[in-house]
């Protein structure tokens, strides 16, 4: 930097530290990062920090453009500009200098990232290569948002005189930005995504880095690449237009917004295609139940949260107490219904119902045809002969979300030495469901490839209540990879949940070409039944 | 014991010796110095004396409507020059090209012999500007917005940097108000500090844009004195509609009127445009009095019951109208009125 730059710089950085609105950014997003975190604290450290992270993005770049326009519209709004332009300082000491203060005074954010990856993983006692990884990443994503944010704003100011259309203009940019994002996620566009800042708490990255799904840690750096570009691009073309205004281009220039432009166009090309090949293959969903509807699944869902009066928080499924164990579960499973993209019949070994509300998890896309009871008295255990036997005796049963309250009769509730049997039918989409606006089914779990049965779906009753997607409980899961060996049903690390272990007997009837890949718990039984051909299956 | 002396006064002759030596090249090396300090000094005065604004064929246009400048010729020696102009007659857009904010469409403009489409860094290094409305960082102090500029003219040295930051303060009459944030300053006193910044770094060229705008009397006198003062071996260019500081303070001038060059020379040839064509009338206040339509009253004072008026006519407006010597002001209305050619 030439001596007068650096002059520029140093008075430069000194007016954006005195300004309070650079102090409001930064308290606005130590804000989010607090907001997030209480909002999602019972997620395992790494994911908390891609929670707490990637809620910020957007923000980190829409105050990034601000502030840097604030430096750099200062002698604009003050009234100094002719005087301050025609001083020695040549237009790159002016920019150069008035930038590099910008991203000094920007890093603040980098080290609220720092400071809260340094919090989460070390006070959870997590020091694992991944969560360093998704660390180092989103350090990386949030000095991208800060460049795109100061590109956007060195554009606007090459591009717009008047200095107070460039904030609204920043704004109309990140809302556009977001627009193109969202049309990319209803498309099934990924690639997309690309034209953003990087957010790792979108689903695609988000599940890349927790799990290893596609697209992975190549796709991050496809992103990172395209994001890179994009943000020199705009630089470039920021300068050149402002060349143009006062001074004349030289050819270097226009070559290297030229060499820009090719090399974020060959990047998102090579983004698009990676992600062309994943919809084709991976990704790509089973035709006939694309248009399945699930009118239960609405009336299911429509109960009032109030309704269910129980213990714990009901709202965040965190805390209702766990008042029985399940000792076993027999799942009967259906894939790929020609209607339903799911059906189960469930039955459960349930021991020591000690009180008569029985709370459970299941997905809410998951529609309940009926729930129903018998006694055990001591009997063991046999699906196929107790799926057939008529003594089984519907019971009242409430939904709210993702939460199935069943109310047992009177005498239901036996002593704590004794079993009851419970069998739930429920039927449900198995792909990007429709969720309201707190957005889509992460993953569309059943595909060209093959099923995958994760946690997130609660695709089985789990006892209590439990917030699917984001406890560390319910949540941790196998890696599912395009072109990965046969199936195999993955086995779950121990959660701390406070489970005592079931023994499951898993049935699953689907096409036998597909993978089928679930996870349960780490220890019990797993009768791995894939059928030839789909059967017909008929629930009571 | 003998030979130890006689060695002890070689030595001390030899000592001698390269003292004497010593003291030769250092003096020849003072009077080297000298010499070239004064062969840089006479360069400096000379150039001081050269220096000078030519401007041939500068013609900028907007986007819209005609010409701001069509074709200006101008050739601006050292000392005050004075630029008039009716409102939107191109003088801002004149400053505002020689400023470098502003590319002209073509012509060509060398300020002390440099092209200033080629180099307009080196121009911007000799300038001082002064827009027609100033403002600056509202807060900071006087002192404060004074130090910044006198750092991007290059007054590196602190203790420089101060003491001239002071002399400028007392030069405009704001050491008082040194620590003010410029929020706070009447507009009179920020046109005082706009000055100021001007002043800093000894421009070569100096342009002043309605500088006295907003000033009381006394201080426009003191800064049209101040302008006088420091436009010796410089090019000071003042932009005004005040023709009153023009005629105080300028030996040269140009009056511009739709972009065109109506007139350069000295305020008096300005005035000598209206010789002949200034009348006077002296007439009872209830006299009415009809004019023909060329004639144009321009100033009217009452003295006792009688109203005296001056009238620019190309010809005796009435009978009784008695001629009178021009002033400037209205040499420069029959210019603007005329359109005079130079």
């Amino acid at each position: 930097m030439s001596p007068l730059g650096k002059r520029i710089f140093q008075f430069e950085l000194r007016a954006q530290l005195r300004s309070p609105g650079l102090w409001a950014a930064l308290l606005v997003v130590a804000a989010l990062l607090l907001f997030n975190s209480v909002d999602s604290w019972e997620s395992a450290p790494a994911q908390l920090l891609i929670k707490l992270v990637g809620g910020v993005t957007s923000f980190v770049f829409l105050l990034s453009a601000f502030v840097t326009l604030n430096g750099l519209s200062r002698e604009e709004r003050e009234g100094f500009s002719d005087v301050f332009y025609a001083l020695p300082p040549t237009n790159a000491a002016i920019y150069g200098g008035k930038l590099a203060a910008a991203a000094v005074s920007l890093s603040g954010f980098l080290l609220l990232v720092l400071s809260a990856a340094l919090l989460v993983g070390p006070s959870q006692g997590e020091f694992g290569l991944q969560y360093w990884t998704v660390s180092g990443l989103l350090l990386l994503e949030t000095a991208l948002a800060v460049a795109a944010g100061m590109a956007v704003a060195a554009l606007l100011t090459a591009l717009v005189t008047q200095h107070r259309s460039r904030y609204v203009l920043a704004l109309l940019w990140l809302v556009g930005v977001t627009l193109l994002v969202g049309l990319g996620f209803a498309s099934g566009r990924y690639e997309w995504l690309s034209f953003s800042p990087l957010n790792m708490g979108e689903d695609p990255y988000f599940f890349s880095l927790i799990f290893g799904f596609f697209p992975g840690s190549a796709g991050i750096a496809r992103h990172m690449l395209v994001q890179v570009f994009l943000v020199v691009l705009l630089f470039l073309v920021g300068r050149h237009r402002f060349l143009c205004r006062r001074e004349n281009v030289d050819q270097r220039l226009r070559r290297l917004i030229a060499s820009a432009l090719v090399l974020l166009v060959a990047s998102f090309a090579w983004q698009y295609a990676a992600w062309g090949q994943y919809r084709a293959t991976v990704a790509a969903q089973v035709n006939y139940h694309a248009d399945a509807r699930f009118s239960k699944a609405d009336s299911n869902a429509r109960a009032d949260w109030q309704s269910l009066s129980g213990e714990g928080d009901l709202r965040y499924g965190v805390g209702v107490a766990q008042n029985f164990h399940v000792a076993r579960y027999h799942i009967n499973l259906r894939l790929a219904h020609p209607q339903n993209g799911l059906q189960a019949e469930v039955i459960m070994l349930i021991e020591e119902p000690t009180q008569s509300s029985l709370f459970f998890t299941l997905h809410r896309t998951l529609a309940i045809d009926g729930v129903a009871w018998q006694p055990t008295l001591g009997e063991s255990l046999n699906a196929a002969a107790q799926s057939a036997n008529p003594s089984w005796q519907p019971i009242a049963w409430q939904r709210a979300g993702d939460y199935l309250r069943v109310d047992l009769p009177p005498n239901a509730v036996v002593s704590p030495e004794e079993s009851l049997l419970l069998r739930i039918t429920y039927a449900g989409p198995t792909n990007d469901a429709w969720l309201g606006w707190w957005g889509n089914n992460p993953v569309q779990f059943v595909t060209k490839q093959g099923a995958y049965l994760q946690a997130q779906l609660g695709w089985y009753p789990l006892p209590g209540g439990w917030r699917l997607g984001a406890a560390a409980g319910v949540m941790v899961n196998g890696v599912y990879k395009a072109g990965m060996p046969p199936p195999q049903p993955l086995r779950l690390t121990s959660p701390e949940t406070g489970y005592r272990q079931s023994e499951f007997h898993l049935q699953v009837r689907t096409r036998p070409e597909w993978q089928v890949i679930a996870n349960l718990p780490a220890t019990g039984t797993i009768v791995w039944d894939t059928c030839p051909s789909v059967p017909s299956f008929t629930s009571s | 014991m003998h030979g130890a002396l006689r060695h002890k006064g070689r030595r001390k002759d030899r000592l001698a010796l390269t003292a004497a030596f010593k003291c030769i090249f250092l003096l020849c090396l003072a009077s080297l110095r000298a010499g070239r300090r004064r062969e840089g000094l006479k360069q400096r005065e000379a150039a001081a004396l050269a220096f000078s604004i030519q401007i041939t064929d500068l013609t900028k246009q907007y986007r819209k409507g005609p010409p701001a400048l069509n074709k200006v010729n101008l050739n601006i020696q050292s000392g005050m020059f004075g630029l008039l102009g009716p409102n939107g007659a191109g003088k801002t857009t004149l400053m505002r090209i020689l400023a470098t904010l502003l590319q002209p469409l073509s012509g060509e403009v060398y300020v002390g012999g440099v092209n200033l489409a080629d180099n307009p860094g080196a121009v911007r290094a000799i300038l001082g500007y002064l827009p027609q409305d100033f403002n600056t960082y509202r807060r900071l102090t006087v002192r404060q917005v004074l130090d910044y500029v006198a750092l991007l003219k290059g007054l590196d040295a602190a203790a420089a940097r101060r003491q001239k930051v002071e002399l400028v303060l007392a030069q405009v009459h704001l050491k008082e108000k040194r620590h003010t944030q410029v929020a706070h300053l009447s507009g009179g006193m920020r046109q005082r500090l706009g000055i100021g910044q001007a002043l800093l770094g000894d421009p070569q060229l100096l342009i002043v844009d309605e500088p006295t705008a907003g000033l009381d009397p006394e201080e426009r006198i003191r800064f049209r004195n101040l302008l006088v003062e420091i436009s010796k071996g410089k090019v000071v260019l003042l932009s005004t509609h005040i023709v009153g500081d023009v005629e105080s303070c300028c030996s040269r001038l140009a009056v511009l009127n739709q972009g065109n060059v109506c007139f350069t020379g000295s305020p008096a040839e300005l005035a000598a445009k209206a010789r002949g064509q200034v009348w006077e009338i002296a007439a009872a206040e209830e006299q009415h009095t009809t004019l023909p339509a060329s004639a144009r009253v321009i100033a009217t004072r009452r003295i006792g019951d009688t109203v005296h008026r001056r009238i620019l006519s190309p010809m005796r407006p009435l009978p009784a109208a008695l001629p009178v010597e021009p002033t400037l002001e209205e040499g420069y209305l029959q210019v603007v009125k005329a359109g005079a050619t130079p």
